[in-house]
């Protein structure tokens, strides 16, 4: 289609650069430059969009972040994105967008039947309407969640890449027209840091659109001197397509910058999005002010369009948005449209102000010979799909229209005065106050670190916001500790009177007018709505929001807001201070959640951590499986073998030969200071300092409220070095505690403490020939039981790699724990697997691991789970009488020491089918939940060596239950299985093997 | 050069080369480091004057600062805490030095030879890379400042030196942290250098 409403000159486009791009199906061209909503009113599309709720015919309505109605599908398949604004897409060759809420085409909606029936369907019709009958929710409720939302994301995975950016800065610039810029340029001449960052793909502000001239110069060439003076300085980073979405503590300003929204698709390696997050001395809040609408008859109709919005569209696309058109005001700005469009040779039918007042010099020169209807008002828009003409009445007051005129035209532009962009100041605590003559809320008390300048302060004169500019850039620079050095130009101009906007929050209707009088276009939110809200007592603000919609969505409100609260300030015969306002909070615009989650998904949504060992076991079959962060061999497969086979095969050649199990992941702390066996002591619930060097122990340690912690072995490396191991997951915690203890309760006893976590990896060689293929592998040190008992330590070298050797045992068979710079792990590994061949040694996993611990029945963090107690857990003669310990108090309040607590037992299955993990333990099988529960059970797997399934649990008195059969129920599957409560050492209780 | 028994936590993810969107030269260049020793000292109060010197120290530097004398690097990582590196001395004998000397004044000393995964990063964009995952302000980084941080999800110590920064990462997280470093500097290119 040719582009019938472009102007065959003027304009920021690239004519030598044609696009096409597709709306709806149909093939259109624009220029490089465009939008999508300069595009598709270049060539005359003026429909683009249903409304929310009554699927109302909506057109192009603004021409930025204010864009409540033009809100598009944008691209297809994975990238594909809903409610992006038309305004805010910059055109690119090839793009596809599609209109969204309407079916089955755009022009022909279904769902606008709904607007016939719009009477039945107030403000909160559903939460009155879907109450009866209750049970018949769930039907309303599958038929609302289709009618609601709008567009449809993408089900496809996102393809793009996004980051994050953490930046610091002196100065912060939030806006990029005539304050942001000159304040930059001040702020960067000073030498200080200064980060300037701007929604849109070009700096400039409302100068882009507006033509201004400063005296004989075009406010745009002021632009490009003041940007070149800003690209000279390196001390400068300046953001384009950066919108600023929040303000949060300690002046951190969250930034989204579009790197490749303009492009088909992101280049090689480079993000489609990036978040900032920028730590500022200074902020530099240079918003500006967005177009406020005005309230009559019908003004949602396509080719009712904000007049500033028309006049961008005009001076930086060269874009006729009507050809027929009438502008309607309460301000001086509009008039600027007037002469906008004059000069592309569209008409300007008149100009309707609700004042009486003569608008100022300025504006009277963009009127020119329009024809000027002072004291009137637009009373509603006319035309079935889009406008045709407008009425227009005289004004006697604020409830009083008299007379009716009817103009024909094609293009509605209205203006009712602006709203400073007060969000990221709100989003700061800060105080708004509302100013009378622009009516509407600006910048109150002055916040620390925290400057505003330019339209945001209520203040429109172009002149005024430069000086502005320079004033906040000078004042933000000195406080960041710079001096001032040269302030940006500002041309010596003196500022044109204009005369006072009038507010008119809705213009009285004709007699029997019957027209939707939309406050917000984007929720179809009616001065009707509102007035029903307040009679149905929704007088608050907040609850106003709430019950209309009022103000949310994506483009919450921005045109619409301070209308909402004007009208029902007037409900409330009240003034609007005293009504207020709702409050403004993160994001300022809608961020993807791409953006959010930057990298942090697949691979880097959470780091892996992996042992010393890890590439061994990669390579040796071993199944390789998440465990809190660390990933661990489970089993070792070898071909035909199902993984049960793999784990009863590894765990009953450990019980008959010998085995090799990474336990690289225990927590490792070195423990040392003069005072480390008294720190020990203190700690742990039994004796340390009677544990002579090259010993080791059975440590437990409770928590402040006497409920089990953590445990391990502690080894006396010398009479002042102690090594600590706790349990894999508690690594970190326990780390936290010995600290938090060490330099804050105790300061007074010398003890330092190093995780060493990373530093040593472990092996546990066990079976009963493990003696044997320790002798042949170490060198240096007798490993007999002589030398080495049980719970002894020495060191010695594996293949020439200084190795600490531990006489302990988790599987209960004689065992040792090898700890081996990490560095080499995997050097000694293979030393000990070759040592070990002659004895038939095999690598076993966590899997196998576990079952030869349930044997034993030694505990984990299945049954330290922060309730039960060291008594519940057998270890009650292990506590110190005449001792203090850190739980010992609270570990003898009655509540954990009287009976009926939950006691560590064996549980054996006599069916022989699993005990379910987690399964409750009830008297009789198959009662109907909730069930009496006496206990559950925590871990369970089936033991090779009795040739039983087998479990531990925690039962009501357990130690005096044995023998007594109960019922595993699993809550979740309703599997039942019978189980005998038996002691919790299900093998070699006495112990022997371990200390052969 | 690194022991022949000793295997890194990025073998078989480790390929010197050029990588991700290089224009001319890459912006972030990476070599793994391997040190033949690296002790925490614990407990050492500050501009405290030692009785004898350690090898390769005449003093400690100062709190978030380093020293660095030939291929010995001390570096202050916290109160009273010192990361001192060697890239000569054995472990076994060097912490025996190091105890003989710093035990008289109330320090500890811990072998970390084998817990760091160390990751020196230099070029161009080395600042811009960094600022992807670490959340303090790099720019003020200078020659000789330490500092522990986190970079993605990573806790590390960042040693800043003339040319570029070396990063101390947890060894059992190493490769994961190599997989950071490898997808965040692809869009400023990225070169591995050969480790030596």
């Amino acid at each position: 289609m040719k582009q019938s409403y472009r102007s065959p000159h003027g304009g920021q486009i690239d004519r030598s650069k044609l696009l096409k791009f597709k709306f709806d199906g149909k093939s259109f061209t624009g220029y490089l430059g465009d939008t999508l909503a300069s595009a598709l009113l270049a060539n005359g599309v003026r429909l683009v969009g249903r409304s929310f709720k009554y699927h109302r015919r909506r057109g192009i309505f603004g021409m930025g972040i204010e864009e409540p109605s033009a809100l598009v599908q944008l691209r297809t398949g994975a990238r594909s994105e809903p409610n992006i604004r038309a305004t805010e897409i910059e055109l690119f060759d090839g793009l596809e967008a599609e209109s969204q809420h309407c079916w089955p085409s755009l022009k022909i909606d279904i769902g606008s039947s709904s607007n016939l029936v719009s009477p039945l369907l107030p403000a909160g019709f559903y939460y009155k309407t879907f109450m009866w009958p209750k049970k018949r929710w769930m039907t309303y409720e599958h038929w609302i969640r289709k009618a609601a939302g709008l567009g449809k994301s993408a089900t496809e995975r996102d393809v793009d890449r996004y980051s994050k950016k953490y930046e610091f800065c002196d100065v912060l610039v939030i806006g990029g027209g005539p304050a942001g810029l000159a304040a930059a340029l001040t702020a960067g001449n000073s030498g200080a840091k200064v980060i300037l960052v701007d929604e849109s793909f070009k700096f400039g502000g409302q100068l882009k659109f507006d033509n201004v001239q400063l005296g004989d110069k075009a406010a745009l060439s002021w632009v490009s001197e003041v940007q070149q003076g800003i690209k000279e300085l390196p001390n400068v980073t300046s953001l384009v397509r950066t919108t600023a979405i929040g303000w949060y503590d300690q002046n951190m300003v969250v930034a989204l910058e579009r790197l490749s929204d303009h492009l088909p698709q992101p280049d090689n390696y480079v993000d489609r999005q990036r978040l900032w997050y920028i730590r500022a001395k200074q902020i530099v809040l240079a918003s500006g002010a967005i177009e406020r609408s005005m309230v009559f008859g019908n003004n949602d109709k396509p080719g009712v369009m904000l007049a500033s919005a028309v006049r961008g569209y005009a001076n930086q696309f060269a874009v006729q948005s009507g050809k027929r058109t009438v502008v309607f005001t309460n301000n001086d700005s509009a008039y600027a449209t007037v002469s906008a469009l004059n000069s592309m040779g569209v008409s300007v039918e008149a100009v309707v102000d609700c004042r009486q007042q003569s608008p100022g010099s300025e504006a009277r020169q963009h009127l020119g010979n329009t024809r000027l209807m002072q004291g009137y008002v637009v009373v509603r828009a006319k035309g079935k799909r889009k406008v045709r003409s407008v009425e227009v009445s005289r004004l006697i007051n604020h409830e009083t229209i008299m007379g009716a005129e009817r103009i024909p035209c094609d293009l509605l532009c209205v203006s009712g005065g602006w709203n400073p962009t007060v969000h990221l100041f709100s989003h700061a605590q800060g105080r708004l106050e509302f100013d009378d003559t622009i009516g509407s809320f600006v910048p109150g008390q002055k916040l620390p670190g925290i400057q505003v300048a330019g339209s945001i302060s209520g203040e429109f004169a172009t002149i005024e916001c430069m000086r502005q500019g320079v004033v906040a850039g000078r004042d933000a620079l000195l406080e960041a500790g710079y001096s001032e050095r040269e302030n940006a130009p500002v041309p010596e101009l003196t500022v044109a009177k204009t005369t006072p906007m009038q507010a008119i929050w809705k213009v009285p209707e004709l007699p029997k007018q019957k027209t939707k009088n939309f406050v917000d276009i984007q929720n179809d939110v009616t001065i009707a709505d509102i007035e029903l809200a307040f009679q149905e007592g929704f007088i608050s603000v907040e609850h106003l929001k709430r019950y209309t919609t009022l103000g949310m969505g994506t483009d919450q409100g921005r045109t619409s807001n301070v209308i909402g609260l004007a009208n029902l300030a007037n409900l409330r015969n009240e003034n609007i201070p005293s009504v207020g306002h709702t409050t403004f909070r993160p994001p300022f615009t809608p961020v993807s959640m791409g953006a959010i989650a930057a990298d942090e998904h697949g691979k880097q949504m959470g780091p892996l951590r992996r042992t010393p060992l890890h590439h061994w076991h990669e390579k040796n079959n071993a199944n390789m499986q998440n465990s809190g962060v660390w990933q661990r061999p489970y089993y070792y497969i070898r071909t035909g073998e199902q993984a049960v086979d793999s784990i009863n095969r590894e765990a009953r050649h450990v019980r008959s030969k010998v085995g090799l199990v990474d336990v690289s992941t225990l927590g490792k702390i070195e423990v040392q200071g003069r005072d480390a066996a008294e720190f020990l002591e203190r700690v742990y619930i039994n004796r340390w300092k009677s544990l002579p060097a090259g010993r080791c122990r059975y440590g437990l340690m409770l928590r402040e409220d006497g409920f089990v912690f953590d445990d391990g072995t502690t080894t006396r490396v010398s009479e002042n070095e102690y090594y600590m191991t706790t349990t894999t997951g508690n690594a970190g915690p326990v780390m936290e505690h010995l600290e938090f203890y060490a330099q804050t309760v105790w300061p007074d006893l010398h003890v330092h403490l190093t995780s060493v976590s990373d530093q040593w990896a472990g092996m546990a060689l066990a079976g009963p020939l493990s003696r044997d293929v320790l002798s042949t592998a170490i060198q240096g040190v007798d490993v007999s039981n002589e030398n080495l008992p049980y719970m002894g330590y020495t060191e010695g070298w594996i293949e020439g790699v200084d190795s600490r050797i531990f006489r302990v045992s988790f599987s209960g068979e004689l065992g040792y724990e090898i700890h081996v710079p990490s560095e080499y792990a995997e050097t000694v590994w293979e030393s000990l697997l070759d040592a070990g061949k002659k004895w038939d040694i095999m690598p076993y996993g966590l899997e196998a691991m576990t079952t030869l611990r349930i044997e034993k029945g030694h505990v984990v963090a299945s049954e330290l789970d922060g309730r039960t107690t060291a008594a519940d857990l057998g270890f009650e003669r292990m506590m110190k009488k005449d001792v203090e310990f850190i739980g010992k108090k609270l570990s003898q309040r009655p509540a954990l020491t009287e009976k009926g607590r939950l006691r560590l037992i064996g549980l054996v299955s006599k069916d022989n089918c699993s005990i379910p993990r987690g399964a409750q333990i009830v008297e009789r099988s198959n009662i109907a939940p909730p069930a009496d529960t006496i206990g559950h059970v925590t871990s369970a797997c089936f033991s090779p060596h009795i040739n039983k399934e087998i479990a531990l649990g925690l039962v009501k008195d357990g130690d005096q239950q044995f023998g007594r059969v109960v019922h595993a129920t699993s809550l979740l599957t309703g599997r039942s299985v019978p189980v005998e409560i038996v002691h919790h050492i299900f093998f070699d209780p006495a112990g022997e093997r371990a200390r052969a | 050069m690194r022991d022949e028994k000793s295997r890194s936590v990025l073998q078989n993810h480790y390929e010197p080369g050029e990588y991700g969107a290089i224009d001319s030269t890459p912006g972030v260049l990476f070599r793994e480091r391997w040190v033949q020793s690296l002790f925490q000292i614990n407990g050492l109060k500050l501009n405290r004057e030692l009785d004898a010197n350690l090898p390769g120290v005449e003093k400690f530097p100062e709190h978030g600062k380093s020293i660095i004398n030939n291929d010995v690097v001390v570096m202050s990582n916290g109160p009273e805490m010192y990361l001192y590196e060697s890239g000569t001395a054995p472990p076994a004998q060097l912490l025996s030095e190091l105890r003989d000397v710093l035990h008289q004044e109330g320090a500890t000393v811990t072998n970390l030879s084998s817990a760091r995964t160390i990751i020196r990063a230099q070029g161009p964009q080395v600042r811009s890379f960094l600022k992807k995952g670490c959340p303090i302000d790099i720019d003020s980084l200078v020659e000789n400042d330490v500092v522990s941080t986190l970079v993605g999800h990573f806790s590390v110590t960042i040693h800043s030196y003339d040319s570029g920064f070396d990063i101390y990462a947890l060894q059992t997280f190493g490769l994961d942290f190599w997989l950071w470093c490898q997808h965040n500097a692809q869009e400023f290119g990225y070169g591995i250098e050969v480790t030596h």
